[in-house]
């Protein structure tokens, strides 16, 4: 786009921003139709009423020679007090649209950016795969339409607001000077339009090159983020980083800078070619009219408005921000639609329409499945065999990288396996509605979410609140009484930066595990639990296994640890080692296979064994 | 009021500071557009009047004046519009390095966890923009009030009784004023669902987040909490522009009357003789522009008020940064090795604004050449400890000692270049591979067989395999081609990291491998213990480690048990064993696990 347009001649200019325009002022319209009627009609008005003011002015000047001519009381007097009160409602109307119009800009621009902001939310949650959240290539895409937060399609309708009331008050003074010469009127706006899309084109430069730039913006960014965010901030110091990084942080900056600061200079003279037709054309106007007025060929009044008229043509040519802020906000629209375009592939949004029932009644069996990310050769599942029986608890061991998030993934129907297939009861997973399935599970990844709510509903997710499910889960996570440390009880945010409280490492871990436990309550047949100790002390990781099999009685289970304290209470473990299954069946009979596990084991148990046995 | 007038002198010192040309350049623009305007309107009423007159000269004269007047605002906008945007960029990157600089020169950590310093932080981020505009901002305001009395000059100079035609205005711009104090103390109200749904926002496009929203099934309580805000925020809006424009609207209804009463007193006076048409053509042209003039005057004004609040969070952060320095005192270097230890004398402490005591009256001795291992439950204070050992944090009473010197008077960056630490809660560094390993020791941070190096130590010799030994790739998800890995694979990196530093006097190790598997973190422990003891060697180094996993303490020399912030057992693990304390207990607890 950015190299194309200069060159182009004016009748094709860029036709995909034309079209764009169209699609982003029609998606501005149905937002808010009522509103958007309201923002058109001021937008008329500020196109109508000034040619009406200047008219009524030029008329008001023509009549005071005549009333000076007869006198105060005259009829011509008469008509000029008329005129003259005329003239001041026109104006008084003038003003009033001004701030009636920025107002209902200013809501409208709001309403698309809410409009905006839920599309483009709506296409990142609304797949059943979260493929696109992954795939580099589609991670672009997302990436430019989350740029929303930044750019904002706010200043995009204000500006577009502010453009059109500058144009439409210019369209005025335009027809003013057709009716005074039709020549005059075509070559004003032949100038007219010459120099607004110069300066258009000079803008969607500027805007392309540092669309272009947002990749590498986005590095400085993240490194003035590791800098200010919490996060990094004590190794930074440990390793005395600040420096480098500061450092590193300006010379990206400047790289990305570059090509827009270069191309910002160019548009000079770009723009300067695009002006000297308009001012050649005002003053030859203003010029002829004089001289006409001069030879009594139009009359003082006609004169006065038409010197109006073309002063008002001009304001056209202004620039501003506002017109960068309509170029920016226009290319996140049209990213939002790539984006939309893209989810709706089938590789995304995932096929199947079969409802899941109770499945599984019987197991959930993964035959010769494969995986490998996109963009990845390397397979992370590769070839692998699993039986997992409904009802049962399993537990997944391996090395890191060895696939078991991965398997989780596709067990939770994250993901389609690239070859061989996951059935339930015999089902392909392929052929049930993948979100009916996904709502069948409840899982718990390793990075759970702390969302920004309150304790009750980072249990219970939004999802029917029965008090007494909500007690007996928070107990079973250990949990119980915590609401009362709280200031506001179970509906006290877990956040600060919402007014709340922030919770430790290990009572968050608590939260996501009461999370999983109140969604298995209240139906989803499969538990999966990623790392659920992680954060948690001694004591607090004996309190999880003590309950173990209370958790996970009747209840498919699959849980992911390191710690074999929670590994040997699950019924079965399965081992995983370079993405398939090495070795499976009971703590017991794994010690006794004498293989991977029973090795990892051994090297935990050796450090306990002795004294262990002498003390207990 | 101190305050006010640092943040006031900050505000108007800044633009000039970063870039003096440009600031001044905007400022004379905003003047020129101002007067061209003005000119321009002059010109309109030489044209008229000399066809009045039936002059030609003076038509030509009008006309030049016209042109000139013309080319100047369309110059003079894009000029200043390349120099505004010139500007506002530079600020943005001044503000951004100039707050990472202050941020990264504070000793301590406490503004990264406190919320007032972040709020602080996260709004002269987000508005630092505001800086960029000040000289323009002024300048538009002093050149529209200018223009503003210049006009009612003009209008007081054809007829002395239209010079109360400001009167008129007064409305107008008192109700634009309230109008825009109104509409700030909306948004005081609609940031905070702002920053809410930026939260759920985000939610959206992270691959954790995508993973809970599917299993869960909350697409649509999700979406609806979202839009949730809209809605709420679009309401606050609605009520409070409807108020804005009516208001504002009756006080230009109010100037409208008054200059359609001076419209009239002006025919009058024509009408006796004592005005010309051009002076009518005059007043039009000067008054239809007021309206907008005052709209520039209320924004100009609201903008400086955002711009001064701006500045008060940065003079404040700025002197923040400045306070620490002072306390800093001076700096002693650190010692070349450890004879003695480090020890802890009566330490206690709270966080900053929490009378909750973490630490109390902690009294320990890191003997130099040993390894220690911290023991306790969540929450007994051991993190506590280790970041007290690393500056992050200053003792709310008590002392560090380093072999009798006190640690507070040690040159921190010195100090810590003396020490390496591995975490628990690690940065994922999105650098290249070499860069993530290398920033353990900047001085080494190109130098590939120091890395491999350090990568071996960390027994994490696997994640350059996985790597396919490149280590110019880049990591992580956020840049094009980059490599994500596993949360252990991370963790090893960080492990790695620690050890890039080849003696330092103290290595501090907080959880660092929680998400490491059973025989990776045998293995890496039995080569701490080697690595502790070939530092010892070297220059008596004291390696600490704070661990939940009792296979890996007991191999410490020094085991230090803590329990709500105090010291309750020291000693070696038989010694505790013996003692049948709360070590013994938890240790039992765990090892059951294994029998």
């Amino acid at each position: 786009m950015a190299t194309a347009v200069p060159t182009r001649p004016w009748w094709q200019a860029d036709p995909r921003s034309a079209r764009l325009h169209l699609a982003f002022v029609r998606a501005t319209v149905c937002t808010a139709p009522s509103l958007a009627a309201l923002v058109l009609v001021l937008l008329l008005l500020t196109g109508l009423v000034p040619p009406l003011l200047m008219l009524s002015v030029g008329r008001a000047v023509s009549l005071i020679g005549p009333a000076v001519h007869q006198g105060s009381r005259s009829v011509a007097a008469g008509r000029l007090d008329d005129t003259l009160l005329l003239t001041g409602a026109l104006f008084a109307l003038d003003q009033i649209i001004g701030p009636l119009l920025r107002a209902m800009g200013d809501r409208l621009a709001m309403r698309l950016r809410a409009e905006i902001f839920q599309r483009i939310f709506a296409a990142e949650v609304e797949p059943a795969s979260i493929a696109h959240l992954e795939d580099p290539e589609l991670r672009n895409v997302l990436d430019r339409a989350a740029a929303i937060r930044w750019i904002g399609t706010r200043w995009a309708v204000v500006g577009l607001v502010n453009r059109w009331t500058i144009r439409l008050g210019g369209a005025g003074g335009l027809v003013l000077v057709f009716v005074y010469r039709w020549w005059a009127g075509l070559v004003l706006l032949a100038a007219v339009v010459h120099s607004v899309r110069r300066v258009r084109l000079a803008h969607l430069e500027i805007v392309t090159a540092q669309i272009g730039q947002i990749g590498t913006l986005r590095r400085s960014n993240y490194l003035r983020d590791l800098v200010l965010q919490p996060g990094a901030e004590k190794e930074t110091r440990v390793f005395g980083l600040g420096e480098w990084l500061v450092t590193w942080l300006r010379a990206e900056w400047l790289r990305a800078m570059e090509p827009i600061w270069s191309r910002r200079r160019k548009t000079i003279s770009d723009v300067a070619l695009g002006a000297v037709p308009i001012i050649v054309v005002v003053i030859a106007i203003a010029a002829s009219a004089a001289h006409d007025a001069l030879r009594g060929a139009i009359s003082l009044g006609e004169l006065v408005v038409v010197l109006q008229a073309v002063r008002s043509a001009l304001t056209v040519v202004n620039v501003s921000e506002t017109d960068t802020h309509v170029e920016l906000g226009i290319d996140t629209f049209d990213s939002m639609v790539e984006l939309e375009d893209n989810v709706s592939t089938p590789r995304v949004a995932l096929s199947g329409s079969s409802e899941a029932g109770d499945l599984p009644r019987h197991e959930i069996r993964f035959e010769n499945v494969s995986f490998s990310y996109p963009g990845v050769k390397r397979p992370v599942v590769d070839h692998l065999d699993l039986e997992i029986p409904a009802g049962r608890s399993l537990a997944l061991v391996g090395e890191n990288g060895a696939g078991k998030t991965t398997l989780l993934k596709l067990l939770t129907r994250l993901y389609d396996p690239t070859i061989g297939r996951v059935t339930v009861d015999g089902v392909d997973l392929r052929e049930l509605d993948p979100r009916a399935w996904q709502r069948r599970t409840a899982a718990v990844f390793q990075d759970f979410v702390h969302y920004p709510w309150t304790l009750q509903d980072n249990v219970t997710l939004g999802s029917d609140l029965d008090l007494e499910v909500l007690e007996i889960v928070t107990e079973q996570a250990s949990l119980g009484g915590l609401e009362r440390s709280l200031p506001s009880g179970w509906q006290t945010p877990l956040s600060r930066q919402f007014g709340g409280v922030d919770l430790s490492g290990g009572e968050w871990q608590r939260v996501a595990l009461a999370r999983a436990l109140y969604a298995a309550q209240l139906g989803a047949g499969i538990l999966v639990l990623d790392e659920p100790t992680a954060h948690l002390d001694v004591r607090q990781e004996a309190a999880f296994y003590d309950r173990f099999l209370e958790l996970t009685a009747g209840r498919t289970s699959i849980i992911v640890s390191h710690r074999f304290s929670t590994v040997r209470r699950a019924e079965r473990i399965a081992v995983l080692e370079g993405g398939s299954v090495s070795e499976l069946g009971s703590h017991d009979e794994l010690v006794a296979l004498g293989g991977r596990y029973a090795a990892m084991f051994a090297v935990q148990a050796e450090r306990f064994a002795d004294e262990a046995a002498g003390s207990g | 009021m101190v305050k006010k007038l640092r943040a006031a002198r900050l505000l108007a010192a800044y633009p000039f500071r970063i870039d003096a040309w440009r600031s001044g350049a905007g400022v004379v623009l905003i003047f020129v557009s101002q007067a061209s305007a003005i000119v321009a309107s002059y010109g309109l009423k030489f044209v008229t009047n000399a066809v009045v007159d039936r002059r030609a000269s003076g038509i030509v004269d009008g006309l030049v004046v016209l042109g000139i007047a013309v080319v100047v605002t369309i110059a003079g906008s894009w000029a200043a519009f390349i120099i505004r945007a010139g500007m506002t960029d530079r600020t943005l990157l001044a503000v951004d390095s100039e707050l990472a600089e202050l941020s990264s020169s504070i000793v301590g950590v406490a503004h990264y966890e406190q919320p007032d310093i972040l709020d602080r932080l996260q709004e002269v981020s987000e508005n630092r923009q505001n800086l960029a505009g000040l000289p323009n901002t002024l300048a538009t305001g002093a050149a529209v009030g200018l223009r503003l009395v210049i006009t009612v000059a003009v209008l007081a100079g054809t007829k002395p009784v239209l010079g109360l035609l400001p009167l008129f205005l007064a409305p107008a711009i008192v109700a634009t004023l309230v109008g825009r104090r109104w509409y700030n103390r909306a948004w005081d109200h609609i940031w905070p669902l702002w920053r809410m749904q930026l939260a759920i926002f985000g939610l959206g496009s992270t691959e954790p987040a995508g993973r809970e929203i599917r299993t869960f099934g909350i697409q649509r309580e999700i979406r609806r909490r979202h839009t949730a805000t809209f809605d709420e925020a679009d309401r606050m809006l609605a009520d409070v522009q409807l108020k804005i424009s009516l208001t504002e609207s009756l006080g230009w209804a109010v100037f409208g009357a008054g200059f359609t009463g001076a419209l009239v007193v002006i025919a009058h006076s024509a009408t006796s003789g004592g005005l010309s048409a051009g002076d009518l053509v005059l007043i039009v042209a000067l008054a239809t522009q007021l309206n907008g003039q005052v709209g520039l005057l209320a924004n100009s004004l609201g903008s400086t008020s955002g711009a001064f609040r701006t500045a008060e969070h940065f003079a404040w952060l700025v002197e923040y940064a400045r306070g620490d320095e002072q306390a800093a005192g001076a700096p002693v270097e650190p010692p070349v090795g450890l004879r003695a230890g480090i020890e802890l004398r009566d330490v206690s402490f709270s966080y900053p604004g929490s009378s909750d005591a973490i630490l109390e009256g902690v009294d320990l001795l890191l003997p130099a050449g040993k390894t220690v291992a911290i023991v306790g439950e969540n929450g007994a204070g051991k993190t506590t400890i280790a970041k007290l050992l690393l500056r992050m944090y200053e003792p709310t009473a008590g002392q560090i000692l380093v072999d009798g010197v006190d640690l507070a008077r040690i040159d921190a960056s010195k100090w810590r270049a003396e020490t390496a630490a591995g975490f628990q809660d690690f940065t994922r560094f999105e650098f290249l591979a070499r860069q993530v390993v290398g920033v353990g020791d900047l001085s080494h941070i190109e130098h590939e067989p120091s890395i491999r190096d350090a990568l071996e130590r960390a027994g994490a010799t696997d994640v350059l395999s996985a790597l396919d030994d490149d280590l110019a790739l880049q990591l992580g998800r956020k840049f094009d081609e980059g490599r994500e890995l596993s949360g252990g694979q991370w963790q090893k990196l960080a492990l790695g990291r620690a050890m890039m530093r080849r003696a330092p006097l103290l290595l501090i190790l907080d959880e660092p491998t929680a998400s490491l598997d059973a025989i990776t973190e045998a293995q890496l422990f039995e080569r701490y213990g080697r690595a502790a003891r070939v530092n010892a060697g070297n220059s008596s180094a004291v390696t600490l480690l704070v661990s939940h996993r009792f296979s890996t303490v007991r191999l410490a020399d020094l085991i230090v048990v803590l329990d709500r912030g105090r010291v309750v057992e020291q000693g070696s693990h038989e010694e505790l064993l013996a003692l049948g304390g709360l070590y013994a207990e938890l240790f039992t607890l765990q090892a059951r696990a294994y029998r």
